[in-house]
């Protein structure tokens, strides 16, 4: 936890930052805010480490004739109590606004170009569905100022990290009875599964016309960073192609033919990969690039992900850097070998995940460097609302459902929360939800809540709270303990209103985000 | 070179740049000069180069670096403890309705400095719940606060732990503003959404 410190040479003046990173770099970013013995005066969002030192320089030379040794001393004294190893040159090099980033680096690039990558592919095992994505950089000159050299590396890899999509494209080609051949294009929205690891996705395609049409062909372009543990089609017994393109893996379908207004339903389960960058120096200034997708398996009660890398090059690398971004559902547990600086950092930034970088000098031609990660699932919140409206619009009543994950063993709590709105409904409220079937309720609070429980056709176990609706305004709560060594199922509750239930659903939205929250 | 010299000798340079380049680079130019003759303790001379950087600025309609300008000149003049120059361009900077963050920051700085009377009073607190309804709760009238920083600091000392609207009446110009405050102990969690609006005839 971040603590003001007082400006060196005053008595009544502080500063406070808070880095979002641990590592420490000019891309960390963080909030520096300014206290004099009133309180908060002012506080800053800064982007990267630049803006950080010149938020605490410019407050600095407000209250003091300004002192760039001082202030990058001062900084560096900061960031070390803090738990971050700064260093005090490259800080007043940035205070002294030596704008060598961006533009001078680009300048050292010359030219960049993609390679085939199948020898990668065979030395790294990689399955048969899964793809190496390599580009050749050339720069024109690996710098010898070991800043710039730095910066000029993290900017490679940066460039080249791989961004998770949201969506997938999903292209479609049929034919009319009158012999026209029509396309359509659309993208489809992720969605989340059963788990923190799954990702469902759901495409497919409608006849809108009043014939049939045939030779009809879907292809899903699914990205490389997620492995397909699982695909359905609706009412057919066929099987896609799959075919390996550069950036993409196409599933593609073939379907003889669509009735009028016949709709075909397309569902994958996906699983979450770790998204590799590798940076190869050769010493001729030629940087190979290379993102790798790496699966994670459970094994037993803990997830854990092996990835493999060897030099197929016939001589020794100046350099390898690699940088493993986890999906932001996992948290580290462990990794093989142990991630100790300088050679291993796991980087954790604040909202968006965590990230292992490796380094190493002069790595054989034929060696292997091999890492193992034991991952758990970061902490994480469900949080489920419903708003339940008359047929006229009015909202009658607010619901909620809040799990929150605790040790594995130990399982999970949910706490569903009712709130009236207009007070004009005296008749039972109840929430049916769906738990696994293994899993069982541990506790319950407050102890007379009335909570039934039952056992539905697929073996999941139906809890139903029945309560009576809390007078306008105010809250009625109860809180489940839950034990099972499986994650619970995220997903809504069914309300009843004494005997009636829900008609239609009006609208739904859903999202996974990384978020700043207090605990219910 | 006397540190006059030097003065006429920057504003001479600072024009010929300003007829042939951007105001950005007429303002980069500047501001290097002046630490380096801050660092030499001249402050009356920063203030002189400071006005010269707002005025040229201020004919070129250059509002974002005549607010800067305006942020360091008030900081200079509270260093050489010339309160009534600060209060000056304070004023002015008010009246411009100039604003930026390091401007906000010297001014929140000179208001405290010249202990400033209390302005600002709390007439409603509204705290969030757990649907992120907004529920009005008392408020305590007639307590008076200098700033908005020292209004966050009375809900984060005086109110239980939670999330809040509050409506402040800044007496000084009739203005209400509305603050929103957090004083939970947020955790970071990967959070999974759900939201629905469901009809029961």
């Amino acid at each position: 936890m971040a603590e003001q410190k007082t400006i060196w040479g005053s008595t009544r003046y502080f500063i406070k930052i808070e880095p979002y990173t641990n590592v420490f770099g000019t891309s960390m970013s963080g909030m520096v805010s300014f206290y004099d013995t009133h309180g908060l005066i002012n506080e800053l969002e800064c982007k990267n480490l630049q803006e950080v030192v010149k938020a605490v320089n410019d407050f600095w030379s407000t209250i003091l004739a300004p002192h760039e040794t001082r202030v990058a001393r001062w900084i560096e004294e900061y960031l070390t109590e803090t738990g971050v190893t700064a260093d005090y040159n490259l800080l007043l090099r940035l205070l002294r606004a030596e704008e060598l980033l961006a533009e001078d680096l680009e300048d050292l690039i010359a030219s960049t170009k993609e390679v085939e990558t199948e020898t990668f592919e065979e030395a790294f095992e990689t399955n048969e569905y899964n793809k190496i994505i390599g580009h050749e950089i050339t720069v024109t000159k690996l710098p010898e100022d070991e800043y710039l050299r730095k910066e000029l590396l993290q900017k490679l890899i940066d460039d080249n990290r791989y961004m998770v999509p949201k969506k997938v494209k999903s292209r479609s080609q049929f034919k009319l009875t009158n012999g026209e051949v029509k396309t359509t294009e659309e993208e489809n929205l992720l969605g989340f599964g059963e788990t923190l690891k799954d990702v469902t996705l759901t495409s497919g395609i409608k006849n809108v016309y009043d014939d049939k049409i045939t030779e009809v062909e879907i292809i899903d372009e699914m990205p490389y960073c997620f492995e397909i543990e699982n695909i359905s089609i609706q009412n057919l017994e066929i099987d896609p192609k799959k075919e390996k393109k550069d950036k993409v893996l196409e599933i593609i379908w073939e379907i003889p033919e669509l009735l009028p207004q016949e709709e075909v339903k397309i569902n994958y389960q996906l699983s979450k990969r770790i998204n590799r960058t590798i940076l190869e120096i050769m010493e001729n200034e030629v940087i190979a690039v290379l993102n790798t997708f790496e699966n994670i398996n459970l094994t037993g009660l803990e997830f854990v992900a092996r990835l493999k890398y060897l030099n197929i090059h016939n001589r020794q690398l100046q350099e390898l850097h690699i940088v493993d971004d986890l999906p932001p559902e996992f948290t580290i547990i462990k990794t093989k070998p142990e991630a100790l600086p300088p050679t291993g950092i796991v980087e954790k930034v604040k909202l968006k995940g965590i990230n292992v970088r490796w380094a190493q000098k002069n790595v054989r031609a034929g060696q292997t460097v091999d890492k193992e990660y034991v991952l758990d699932y970061f902490p994480y919140l469900f949080r489920g609302k419903k708003v339940v409206q008359d047929k006229d619009g009015r909202t009658l009543f607010k619901l909620a459902k809040f799990i929150k994950s605790s040790e594995r063993e130990m399982g999970y709590t949910i706490m569903y929360v009712i709130k009236n709105i207009r007070g004009d409904i005296d008749e039972f409220i109840s929430l049916a939800d769906k738990i696994p079937g293994d899993h069982t309720i541990v506790k319950k609070y407050p102890e007379n809540a009335q909570i039934m429980e039952q056992t539905d056709d697929t073996g999941n176990k139906i809890l139903t709270w029945i309560a009576e609706p809390p007078v306008a305004g105010k809250l009625n709560t109860v809180e489940v303990q839950i034990s099972g060594d499986t994650p619970p199922t995220f997903d809504l509750f069914q309300v009843y209103v004494g005997d009636k239930t829900e008609a239609d659903v009006l609208e739904k939205e859903s999202s996974v985000t990384r978020e700043m929250v207090k605990t219910p | 070179m006397s540190t006059e010299d030097k003065v006429q000798k920057v504003m001479r340079e600072g024009r010929e740049i300003l007829s042939t380049k951007t105001s950005d680079d007429f303002l980069k130019f500047m501001e290097r000069n002046i630490i380096e003759i801050e660092k030499k303790d001249k402050l009356v001379e920063s203030v002189i180069l400071w006005n010269f950087v707002a005025e040229a600025m201020e004919n070129m309609g250059e509002t974002d670096i005549v607010a800067y300008a305006y942020s360091k000149l008030i900081s200079r003049y509270l260093l050489l403890e010339d309160l009534p120059k600060a209060e000056e361009i304070y004023n002015l900077s008010m009246e411009k309705e100039l604003t930026s963050f390091h401007l906000d920051t010297v001014r929140t700085i000179f208001e405290r400095r010249k202990h400033s009377p209390s302005n600002r009073e709390i007439i409603k607190i509204h705290k969030m719940d757990i649907f992120g309804d907004l529920d009005i709760i008392p408020a305590s009238p007639s307590t008076y606060f200098e700033s908005a920083a020292l209004v966050r600091r009375y809900i984060h000392n005086n109110l239980p732990k939670g999330t809040y609207s509050v409506t402040v009446l800044n007496h000084k110009n009739k203005s209400k503003e509305d603050i929103e405050i957090s004083t939970e102990d947020l955790v970071e969690y990967e959070v999974i959404s759900m939201e629905e609006i469901v009809r029961i005839d």
